[in-house]
């Protein structure tokens, strides 16, 4: 019922991927799609706002508490998701419980380790913090065999970064290289 | 230059065979179900929630939650949807679509 033929979406497919084309080489640009993970109250507020400022510069950003469909648990939907979606880019917040709960399920999949950044409080960096326990020590795992785990200071009170600044300057950067064809 | 920008958002968005049958389905079937959705496509919930969510984001379709009772999410094709599939050809032309019983996909 109302699916197309194979046929029918190898031809649809191909119209799109020419209008991309076009459109990319008139902007010189592209678009990527991104996933903002991590707390929900003030975290959500967070990543809204940060959604607001990719989504000016062109990227396609979704939040699953704002853009994923109720019917399906968010840790049920992360983990499909993240791994076989056509995502750019994911960026987990580890600012709560839940958060790094979600980091622990799905920071060792090979299929979505690629696509993750992570963030966390730069007390709780592995190289840069002293915080240890077992949080701290699968930062560290993930550093050592993924890279992307990256100190930020929301308070502004040390030379670190912002979540936010962090995830503006990546994932600009990221779509740049992906125009250019270099990833 | 914001116009082609958000144009090419939209077609970045309908880059994937998964949601441009989604678009298919709920023009052929407004206020489909997620479930119905789900299995009407043969997608994976979790996976069918994303892709929803990249053409609810986008504008394409408009969803509804109904909590009171317990019935699922449903869908329909927003008019910038409608103009999509017709720019892209996908309304009104026979043969297009698969029909499953008798093995034509």
């Amino acid at each position: 019922m109302g699916v197309l033929t194979i046929r029918v979406i190898q031809e649809t497919m191909q119209k799109i991927r020419k209008v991309i084309r076009e459109l990319e080489s008139q902007v010189k640009d592209t678009c990527i799609i991104v996933v903002l993970l991590g707390a929900g109250g003030k975290g959500v507020e967070k990543r809204r706002s940060i959604c607001k400022r990719l989504e000016e510069n062109g990227m396609l950003v979704l939040i699953p508490e704002d853009d994923f469909a109720p019917d399906v648990a968010p840790s049920a939907v992360e983990e499909e998701v993240l791994g076989l979606a056509d995502v750019d880019l994911i960026f987990v917040n580890v600012e709560s419980w839940g958060s790094a709960t979600e980091f622990g399920q799905f920071h060792d999949k090979e299929e979505i380790a690629p696509k993750l950044r992570v963030m966390v409080p730069h007390t709780y960096h592995p190289l840069y913090g002293n915080s240890v326990g077992y949080l701290t020590d699968l930062y560290l795992t993930h550093l050592a065999k993924y890279g992307h785990i990256y100190a930020y200071d929301d308070d502004e009170e040390s030379a670190f970064p912002t979540s936010e600044e962090i995830v503006i300057t990546l994932a600009s950067r990221y779509r740049l290289l992906k125009a250019l064809g270099k990833v | 230059m914001e116009e082609i920008r958000q144009k090419l958002k939209v077609y970045r968005a309908l880059d994937n065979d998964y949601r441009v049958n989604i678009l298919v389905a709920l023009f052929h079937e407004p206020n489909m179900a997620f479930n119905d959705l789900a299995r009407s496509l043969g997608i994976e919930r979790g996976l069918l929630a994303y892709h929803l969510g990249v053409l609810k984001h986008i504008g394409l379709i408009k969803g509804e939650y109904e909590r009171k009772s317990k019935k699922s999410s449903k869908y329909y094709l927003t008019n910038e949807g409608m103009k999509i599939l017709k720019e892209l050809e996908l309304i009104g032309k026979p043969g297009q679509e698969c029909n499953r019983a008798e093995g034509a996909c």
